[in-house]
């Protein structure tokens, strides 16, 4: 290889790294979320030492369809948990105001009782539901991210 | 024409990598002594630069680790399995490959080791099955073992007794060149916008390789075997500081043999072993799952969190001086005093790190302090103090039997971390359509007294051997 045919490969490389790349919805995300964030719904999720996991649900009534309250009554068209042992069955509470509808949830798994995986099954029963931002707490940790449809990942970046 | 044999095969590679012939001596002292400038000075920059430079290859996985388990492409257990290969065959490498420096013209060697880890690092990269990578990085352990009896070779050869401490220094900044081009450059890459360009995590391991390729390149062009090779004398003579440097023959390799398994026999031995192999799995757990920790639990971003990471290998340069100095001139070259007093800077603020307040500037400063009491106990565990105690004419089998047991500490320490922190995975799963985004939450809990409590049973083994005396 000649030098030169070095040099015009680096000029290749560079031209490529450098060009500028269209706005990916899921990977450029905090560019856009701050524009649509007031339209979307929340989902906030406590699992305390003590085994109790609550949730609280939060949807803009812009979105709502017919029949939501039956459907968010029924704790397993939210989530679902899988755990070392049976935990108690969830309740829920479904309540309304001007501009939301509030879900709330609880279910007690006991302090020895170890969490494996939470489905939240959510987005299959509001096929209308588009993306949703997520706070989890655990014990020892925090996480605060949103879920779109259009995305395979979680998006963490939202500022 | 014949095929060539496996014998043949066999006898080109032994040619390729033997040390070569002496050439004929150069008689014009001018121009020995313009090439032995000339070479020296290539030798020290290239060596130093090219040892950072393979670095990379062997720690840019620490940094992929958690893009790697976000993704769901490996478990915290089996990142902590992969991790552990390389580890155990850098173990293996160290009993091999001193013993295979020895005979090898160095420069080749060192350059393709560095060319093959580059290789390895790309599979990694087209990797998602556990046992394929696991090999691949085993192997890439055995091949990261060549660089360091290369340049030790390469220093002996041609640097004099004299002057090989302060040559030895520099070539130790590698470890920094390494470390700062892998906690920040390659984190750089991966890390989210602004702080980062946003790369898949497979740049983790394709720009390491490429960085190798180039070390690997300039190893071979600048990098020389044995001065003798080349026409010049040998360094004793050029520098004429009387030094004899025997190197291994069948007539007294029997002899040094036996009396290398001698070490074996010093009870002394053993315990620095276990205590240098205790604050392996501290340096590692903390090195190779650190940034994992502050990113899970401290809630940092990659780059930040590797940043930290980098402040405390960075003040590990210093730990090394300190220690040297501190040892000879405050307690008489007695290391026993000095190892208490580094294995308290070190174990102080690993529990402030762990369990002190969560603020950033606390966090950075006890990080620091931390990694520079860490390195100063593994200048002693690791080699001074081993040294102090063994019989000096076995010195290299002291620290090769110290090495092996510390990287298998180091090995061990990244599975059972990994399979702790495993334990207490919660994976949140969105069904969404045709996706499932996956949120993993772990808890560091058991983990953490693993680690602190094996910086505390090294500082127990160190401090037992108060009164352990010097051999000549």
């Amino acid at each position: 290889m000649t030098k030169r045919h070095l040099v015009l490969l680096c000029c290749m490389a560079l031209s490529a790294c450098t060009e500028e790349d269209a706005v990916d919805y899921c990977r450029d995300h905090y560019l856009i979320h701050a524009g649509h964030r007031d339209g979307l719904g929340t989902l906030a999720m406590t699992m305390a030492d003590s085994g109790i996991l609550s949730a609280e649900l939060t949807l803009p009534t812009s979105s709502l369809i017919d029949g939501i309250d039956e459907l968010l009554e029924d704790p397993q068209l939210v989530y679902t948990l899988q755990t070392t042992s049976d935990c108690t069955a969830a309740t829920s509470i479904v309540r309304h105001s001007d501009s939301a509808v509030v879900a709330t949830y609880e279910s007690s798994c006991g302090a020895d009782n170890k969490i494996d995986q939470l489905d939240v099954v959510l987005f299959d029963t509001l096929m209308s539901l588009e993306e949703l931002e997520v706070d989890v707490v655990t014990p020892v940790t925090q996480k605060h991210f949103a879920i779109s449809r259009q995305c395979e990942s979680a998006i963490f970046r939202l500022d | 024409m014949n095929r060539p044999t496996e014998n043949d095969w066999v006898s080109s590679i032994f040619k390729f990598f033997a040390a070569g012939p002496d050439a004929p001596p150069i008689q014009d002292a001018a121009e020995v002594d313009r090439l032995y400038h000339y070479h020296r000075r290539n030798i020290i920059f290239i060596m130093t630069l090219c040892y950072g430079l393979g670095y990379v290859c062997r720690l840019a996985f620490n940094v992929v680790k958690k893009p790697i388990m976000d993704a769901g492409i490996f478990t915290p257990e089996e990142v902590g399995f992969i991790g552990s290969m390389l580890l155990y065959g850098y173990a293996a490498g160290k009993f091999s490959n001193g013993f295979l420096a020895d005979y090898t013209n160095v420069k080749r060697f060192f350059a393709v080791g560095i060319l093959m880890s580059a290789l390895l690092n790309f599979g990694m990269s087209l990797s998602t099955v556990v046992g394929v990578s696991a090999m691949l990085w085993v192997l890439n352990g055995w091949f990261q073992g060549f660089g360091a009896p290369s340049c030790v070779v390469a220093l002996a050869s041609w640097f004099s007794n004299h002057e090989r401490g302060r040559y030895y220094g520099i070539w130790s900044t590698a470890h920094s060149i390494g470390e700062g081009l892998t906690y920040l450059g390659i984190a750089f890459l991966i890390a989210m916008p602004p702080k980062g360009l946003g790369l898949p995590w497979q740049w983790g391991f394709w720009t390491p390789a490429a960085i190798c390729v180039l070390a690997a390149f300039l190893l071979y062009r600048y990098m020389q075997d044995r001065p003798q090779t080349l026409g010049l004398p040998s360094i004793a003579e050029w520098k004429n500081d009387g030094q004899t440097v025997v190197r291994p023959t069948s007539h007294n390799a029997a002899k040094i043999w036996r009396d290398q398994l001698k070490v074996l026999a010093i009870p002394s031995m053993w315990v620095i072993a276990l205590a240098s192999s205790s604050m392996y799995i501290t340096r590692y757990a903390v090195n190779s799952w650190g940034n994992v920790y502050l990113q899970e639990i401290r809630g940092f971003d990659l780059f930040d969190a590797n940043l930290f990471i980098f402040l405390n290998t960075a003040a590990g340069i210093l730990g090394c001086v300190a220690f040297g100095y501190m040892s000879d001139k405050l307690f008489d070259a007695r290391r026993p005093p000095t190892n208490l007093i580094f294995g308290l800077i070190e174990l102080i603020p690993l529990i402030i790190i762990f369990y002190g307040p969560t603020n950033s500037i606390v966090l950075a400063v006890a990080l620091v302090i931390y990694g520079f009491g860490l390195s100063g106990l593994l200048a002693s565990l690791g080699g001074l103090f081993a040294i102090d105690i063994a019989p000096k004419r076995v010195a290299g089998a002291a620290m090769g039997f110290i090495g092996i047991f510390s990287y298998l500490g180091a090995g061990t320490q990244d599975y059972i971390s990994g399979r702790l922190i495993y334990d207490s995975e919660i994976r949140v799963v969105f069904s969404v359509g045709e996706y499932s985004p996956t949120v993993y939450f772990y808890d560091y809990t058991v983990p953490i007294v693993f680690w602190v409590g094996a910086s505390v049973v090294s500082l127990v083994l160190a401090t037992s051997l108060w009164r352990a005396k010097s051999r000549d």
